[in-house]
């Protein structure tokens, strides 16, 4: 494969990846929370949009809001479980309870769609398109669109709106903010929501690109924290660049070395990015 | 005067310790209560109380009313939906926000009973602050940020408007500006609740003030007579009358 082929399919990877990151990001900057079932809510936006596509006969633009919806319901009732938790900032706490709820989904959704691999009919994966000698697919272009529009989006309402005031209030001191007539539990939900559903999006846009199966979710955490880290904890902007550089870095290094050894050496680069940077990419 | 807030029989400790014993208190409409001791009495923890609020997990019993409604154990972001502001010590903005943003993050709610203040009603208040309106809270000096702090709690257009040491850092000019401008909102009609270890400077600007020793109220009454009162002018003032 040439090299412009590998930038645009790092491009649309890395894409992939940005989308996946971009509720951690929120969730861990803005509320100093974690959710190890991350990679399990996009394995079922994956699940829920074949289930729409395949089973109910719905389009494949049909399962993209109803996977979202799903993911961010589940997330909904995950963080009121875990309120308590939450408000008392539990962190290993959170980390094992929802590593548990992880595993109750991949337990449910084996239970509910089986243990088969299955692929999501996405119209747009069977068409491609040529830029030069590169060619791609439409589901490319609608992962790389989805991730623009996703991270303008966070970064207008975060930056810009009573919304995000409200967010970075409580991310600075959710005690204080009581005093501000915020109720922080409600904000803590409000993420954990935007987290959720957008894992589901993400397993909804990427995962037509591959086959499916239930036990998928766990590479996606590992490139999630990834993202996170690298691109400074919290950061919208670094969340991206993250996304779309570490999606280069894996798609140019494996067109000359070994796919297998892309995460060790991705990995290497965050080690040696970290040393230099602990802050990571662009956070002050 | 009829009472807009009445503390009875307030106790609270933290875990074992107490810090607070049968507190009674109460503050009237349009008053300026002072609430003055030294390091340790009880004075935060009383004020914590009565909003609701604390960074500790203290243990609450007794009754607290705000205008007819009972405040015993609703979250302080609810306290404040029904009219109380505190403007703790310390920490009391926003300080990666800027000034704008922490005075845009309040509201006032529906059901508030208080005065609205708008931003610039705050600016006309604060003069210096419209001119630091973009600026991060973190680059401001100590008395704009109690600016800032106090600008904040009247946007939310309290009936109580608790303030937790509002001298502490500030040069004595800024101190006597502050306490004129509180003094200026209680004559508009505001209730003000003053936490204060200057006894002297409370007894300036406040109507009523009460003493606090140990986590008790040790005496009560008219700021005017206090300010006569050769025990408390002995035992407070350092025996001169200011």
């Amino acid at each position: 494969m040439s090299l412009s082929a590998q930038l645009i399919n790092g491009l649309a990877l890395g894409a992939g990846y940005a989308v996946l990151a971009v509720g951690w990001t929120v969730l861990l900057g803005a509320a100093r929370l974690v959710n190890f079932s991350h990679g399990q809510l996009y394995m079922l936006g994956a699940f829920t949009t074949w289930f729409v596509v395949a089973k109910l006969g719905l389009p494949y633009l049909v399962g993209i809001p109803v996977a979202l919806l799903v993911c961010g319901a589940l997330g909904l009732l995950m963080q009121l479980a875990m309120i308590r938790l939450t408000l008392d900032q539990k962190i290993v706490n959170l980390m094992v309870v929802t590593l548990a709820f992880g595993y109750l989904l991949q337990g449910g959704a084996a239970l509910l769609f089986g243990g088969n691999p299955q692929r999501i009919d996405s119209p747009f994966e069977a068409r491609s398109l040529a830029l030069g000698v590169a060619r791609f697919t439409q589901q490319d272009v609608l992962i790389v669109v989805a991730a623009l529009v996703l991270y303008a989006a966070t970064f207008h309402v975060l930056g810009r709106t009573g919304v995000g005031r409200t967010v970075r209030a409580v991310a600075e001191d959710p005690k204080l903010a009581q005093l501000y007539g915020i109720n922080a539990a409600r904000v803590y939900v409000g993420v954990f929501v935007f987290a959720a559903a957008t894992a589901g999006l993400a397993g909804a846009v990427i995962a037509p690109r591959s086959p499916i199966l239930t036990s998928i979710g766990f590479d996606e955490v590992i490139i999630t924290f990834l993202v996170v880290v690298l691109g400074g904890i919290g950061s919208i902007l670094g969340g991206l660049l993250a996304g779309l550089g570490l999606g280069l870095f894996v798609a140019v290094f494996g067109a000359f070395f070994p796919p297998a050894y892309s995460m060790a050496a991705a990995f290497a680069v965050l080690l040696v990015i970290l040393v230099v940077r602990p802050q990571g990419l662009t956070a002050r | 005067m009829s009472s807009l807030l009445e503390v009875r029989d307030l106790r609270v400790r933290y875990g074992h310790s107490p810090a607070l014993h049968d507190v009674e208190l109460t503050v009237g409409e349009g008053e300026l209560v002072a609430v003055a001791g030294a390091n340790g009495a009880g004075k935060t923890t009383l004020v914590n109380a009565v909003a609701g609020w604390s960074r500790a997990a203290p243990v609450v019993t007794g009754q607290i009313r705000l205008g007819g409604h009972d405040l015993t154990g609703i979250p302080a972001h609810r306290r404040a939906a029904l009219g109380v502001a505190l403007v703790p010590e310390g920490k009391g903005v926003f300080e990666q926000l800027t000034v704008e943003d922490n005075l845009r993050l309040v509201t006032p709610p529906r059901t508030a009973a208080g005065r609205r203040f708008r931003i610039e009603d705050i600016y006309r208040l604060f003069g210096q602050l419209k001119e630091r309106a973009v600026a991060p809270c973190s680059t401001l000096s100590g008395g704009e940020r109690q600016m800032v702090a106090l600008g904040r709690a009247l946007r939310a257009a309290p009936t109580l408007l608790i303030l937790d040491e509002p001298s502490v850092g500030l040069a004595p000019r800024l101190v006597l500006d502050l306490l004129r401008h509180v003094r200026q909102l209680v004559d508009d009609g505001l209730s003000v609740l003053l936490v204060e270890q200057n006894v002297r400077a409370s007894l300036q600007v406040a109507d009523r003030l009460y003493l606090l020793e140990r986590g008790e109220v040790v005496t009560s009454g008219d700021a005017a007579r206090m300010r006569d009162d050769e025990r408390i002018v002995t035992a407070y003032l350092g025996g001169l009358r200011g």
